[in-house]
């Protein structure tokens, strides 16, 4: 599997932090900056660490 | 009997106290783990017995409401963070290399770091008894402004002290089983064909990476605000109080998945063995397992949906969401269970038991879920009911069902049939007398971390029940430490592989010799083991001749290379 | 791992290399790496919570308090340079190159050195003029971020001290050099974290 495509998975998270921030910023709600973040962080932690992994194993399944 | 071991009598040597107090292989960190645990479960269960002590009637009858916050802090915080998370990661240690075929985890000194840090920690956060103003007392959630200093002792510098090294020694741990999940595996062994409970600690380990640092920075924050003047919670100087709450369930949700998805993995090895049925739908149950591992970052704030600064159509949503994978794996065990051909041990009957109490578990969570509902009943004791149905019901029965399926290769002995099944039926009275009373208790508005509530509130009786099976669940302990007891010494021989198990730690002797596996048989499946008991006779001829071949140690590997 | 039969293999470089991909110290120093990712997270999420919450930020009595010159923004070019030389010394090392190693490690552990000295002045000034860790939450998170990003900068500068030791001590070669790779990892994740810093605290 292509290590590149470990990072789709900080995508995703990214997707929902922007779903988290956009949400009630456009529709009215609670807006949580603190939690956006958070989100945003782990979406690249989560990527990094994704990325690591499979270049870490590469060569073998 | 299927074994590789080349000389089974050899691996059973006695370790005297040095070995144990310096070891880092990783089957005797799993079993300090496991020790260390329990000890910490037993501490955590006697102030469970204080608390319904003092509910079992109204009035305040044994301790002062300072101490009694006292008494359900630090139950909790003992269970959580000193018992469940830490046993789960001994079962890790000890399963995970040799599932994978692997001599021992990836940094063998770091994991005896991690164990060490762990008996240290819980004295610290014990000896906040022995402080003026008592131990931690704002419930295991430490919520400010409660945690402050102006109402919380040194106590709470303590209990966070104590939970920043117990963090800091998952952290490592979860490091070690990731590298060694991913880097260590034997030839053969695939990402798919690795045994679910290795996924579990896989998916487990990434909660723990990421998660658990987020708690660290707020444990680090509240104890600035606490002794250097910082004012990160502190709402009249601009701080901000539900910033705490954020930060803290950020992490303590997914904490809860780390709870509960080892104990799953167990149950999922448990469940295939005891049906003699593969595990239904073994690539649904991986990809549950890391829906359930994202999902749980994503709903963090349903803890919070009462304090007004959550988006709750979200949070709704995303708890919702959780349930569809959740779902799929009990569905997955009981198509497993489905036709197999069952024999009740008692490993599987703890396993019957966490499917059965973590299904009520979930779908009173899935109540929770709804936010109107939440609205009624955040903060009683229909919540109350739900933590322990899935902790209790789920986790513990879980750790149990692991406990009996490994003893025997962790000592080489048996654990008698009938005092586990004593013990099961004993504890799964008194687990279902204790908090099923709760859900009413909740519905009819019991608040939650009181010392006392009035006689008029009509809620006398179900506490009074709920107190007696309290004390059933303690008195299920008594049949499982004289199991222990007496296995330990005289318990039926086990042999390496008394279930007929499917999976690696089965294909040597128990207990294993220091470096696992003398050598190890062929990985074509998620069942090695079974594969290796019912090859057809001609191939295990050619096992036979592999091994008189394997003199040289390079031919110590799967049979058909060559 | 070829073979079960050894045990712990004591060449974990020559393990790695047979199964391919980052080696398992390497690996771990990554893992870690992504975790204090999430540990900055955590502090940062309560700065712009903090911040959100705020009529105005920063505050009154520190809206000119937070000076780029002469400390700080000197320093964060010492920094970003001694990620370069700390990248020199790993390619150095790479090469066999033992002198070069060397050299650029004690290059970049002096300049590592000379940033913490630098915060510290920065500090002193800073609670001279008010801006104390107990000056309200925009204090708090403050001094909470760099503070912390310090210990990591001094945690760097102690593995880096202990690289040059070993450098010192020909302890290192083309062949292994896991310690020189990871340390250089976590020394430019503490670079990155910083312009981060930097960016939030001083210029947005």
């Amino acid at each position: 599997m292509k290590p590149r495509l470990t990072l789709l998975i900080g995508v995703v998270f990214l997707v929902v932090a922007s779903i988290f921030y956009g949400a009630p910023t456009l529709l009215g709600g609670h807006v949580d900056v603190g939690g956006t973040v958070m989100l945003v962080g782990l979406a690249a932690a989560m990527s990094l660490m994704a990325y690591v992994l499979a270049v870490g194993t590469a060569s073998e399944s | 009997m299927a074994t590789t071991a080349m000389t089974p009598a050899a691996s059973a040597y006695r370790a005297g106290l040095y070995e144990w107090l310096t070891t880092t292989d990783h089957k005797k960190i799993g079993i300090l783990y496991l020790v260390n645990s329990l000890i910490f479960f037993f501490v955590g269960g006697l102030l469970a017995l204080a608390v319904r002590t003092e509910l079992a009637m109204p009035g305040i009858q044994f301790f002062k409401e300072v101490v009694y916050n006292q008494l359900f802090t630090m139950h909790a915080s003992f269970m959580l963070f000193l018992f469940v998370i830490p046993i789960l990661a001994g079962f890790g240690n000890y399963a995970v290399p040799l599932m994978i075929g692997a001599p021992d985890m990836a940094f063998p000194r770091i994991n005896a770091l991690s164990f060490w840090m762990l008996p240290l920690a819980g004295i610290l956060m014990a000896t906040g008894f022995l402080t003026n103003g008592g131990a931690a007392a704002a419930g295991w959630t430490s919520y400010s402004p409660l945690a402050e200093k102006a109402y919380s002792g040194m106590g709470t510098d303590l209990w966070i002290v104590a939970v920043i090294l117990i963090g800091t020694s998952s952290i490592l741990g979860a490091i070690n089983f990731l590298v060694t999940i991913f880097k260590m595996r034997a030839p053969g062994m695939t990402m798919f064909r690795m045994p679910i409970m290795v996924w579990t600690m896989l998916v487990t380990s990434v909660l723990v990476l990421l998660a658990t640092p987020v708690l660290a920075s707020a444990l680090i924050m509240l104890f600035i605000d606490r002794n250097y003047g910082g004012h990160f919670f502190d709402p009249a100087t601009g701080g901000n109080a539900i910033l705490w709450q954020n930060v803290f369930w950020f992490y303590s949700h997914p904490a809860v998945y780390i709870m509960v998805l080892p104990a799953m993995g167990i149950v999922s090895e448990v469940l295939p063995v005891f049906s003699r049925k593969p595990l239904f739908g073994y690539k649904a149950f991986v990809f549950a397992t890391a829906g359930i591992g994202a999902l749980g970052f994503s709903v963090w704030a349903h803890h919070m949906f009462t304090t007004g600064s959550v988006y709750l159509p979200f949070f709704s949503l995303m708890t919702f969401l959780i349930a569809i994978p959740t779902g799929v794996k009990m569905f997955n065990w009981i198509a497993t269970l489905f036709r197999g051909q069952l024999t009740f041990s008692t490993p599987l009957i703890f396993a019957l038991g966490f499917v059965s109490m973590f299904l009520i578990g979930g779908i009173n969570g899935a109540f929770s879920a709804v936010v109107p509902v939440d609205f009624a009943i955040h903060d009683t004791y229909w919540v109350v009911a739900h933590l322990h149905y899935v902790l209790f019901g789920g986790s513990v029965f879980g750790v149990f069902a692991g406990v009996y399926y490994w003893f025997p290769k962790m000592t080489g002995r048996m654990l008698n049939e009938g005092l586990g099944k004593v013990q099961f039926v004993l504890m799964f009275v008194g687990v279902n007398l204790t908090f099923f009373p709760m859900h009413q208790l909740g519905l009819v508005g019991m608040p939650r971390r009181i010392a006392d509530y009035s006689s008029a509130a009509g809620w006398n009786d179900l506490n009074l029940l709920a107190t007696v099976g309290s004390f059933i669940i303690g008195a299920s302990m008594l049949p499982f430490l004289w199991n222990v007891f007496i296995s330990l010494s005289s318990g039926k021989p086990a042999g390496d592989d008394p279930w007929e198990g499917n999976t690696l730690e089965w294909a040597t002797s128990s207990p294993p010799p220091p470096y696992n596996f003398d050598r190890l048989p062929e990985i074509r499946s998620e069942r090695p083991v079974f594969d290796l008991r019912h090859r057809p006779r001609p191939e295990s001829a050619d096992l036979q001749l592999a091994a008189e071949a394997s003199a040289a140690p390079e031919s110590a590997g799967p049979a058909g290379h060559h | 791992m070829t073979s079960s039969t050894t045990a712990m293999t004591t060449e974990h470089g020559a393990a790695a290399h047979a199964r391919g991909g980052i080696s398992n110290p390497i690996l771990g120093m990554l893992l870690f790496i992504t975790s204090e990712v999430m540990f900055f997270a955590g502090l940062f999420a309560a700065y712009f919570n903090v911040r959100a919450a705020g009529p105005i930020w920063p505050p009154l009595e520190f809206a000119d308090k937070l000076h780029i010159f002469p400390l700080v923004g000197p320093a964060t070019v010492l920094l970003i340079l001694s990620s370069f030389t700390c990248q020199v010394g790993v390619w150095a090392i790479r090469r066999n190159d033992r002198r070069g190693l060397t050299r650029a490690i004690a290059i970049t552990v002096i300049l590592g050195a000379t940033f913490l000295v630098m915060q510290a002045i920065d500090y002193t000034s800073l609670y001279a003029e008010g801006l104390r860790l107990d000056a309200g939450p925009f204090g708090s998170t403050y001094y909470t971020l760099t503070g912390f990003h310090g210990a990591h900068v001094l945690g760097g500068v102690i593995m880096l001290s202990v690289v040059l030791y070993r450098s010192l001590s020909g302890q290192f070669s083309a062949a292994h050099h896991d310690m020189v790779e990871a340390t250089s990892m976590y020394w430019h994740f503490v670079d990155v974290v910083w312009i981060a810093l930097f960016s939030i605290l001083y210029i947005l």
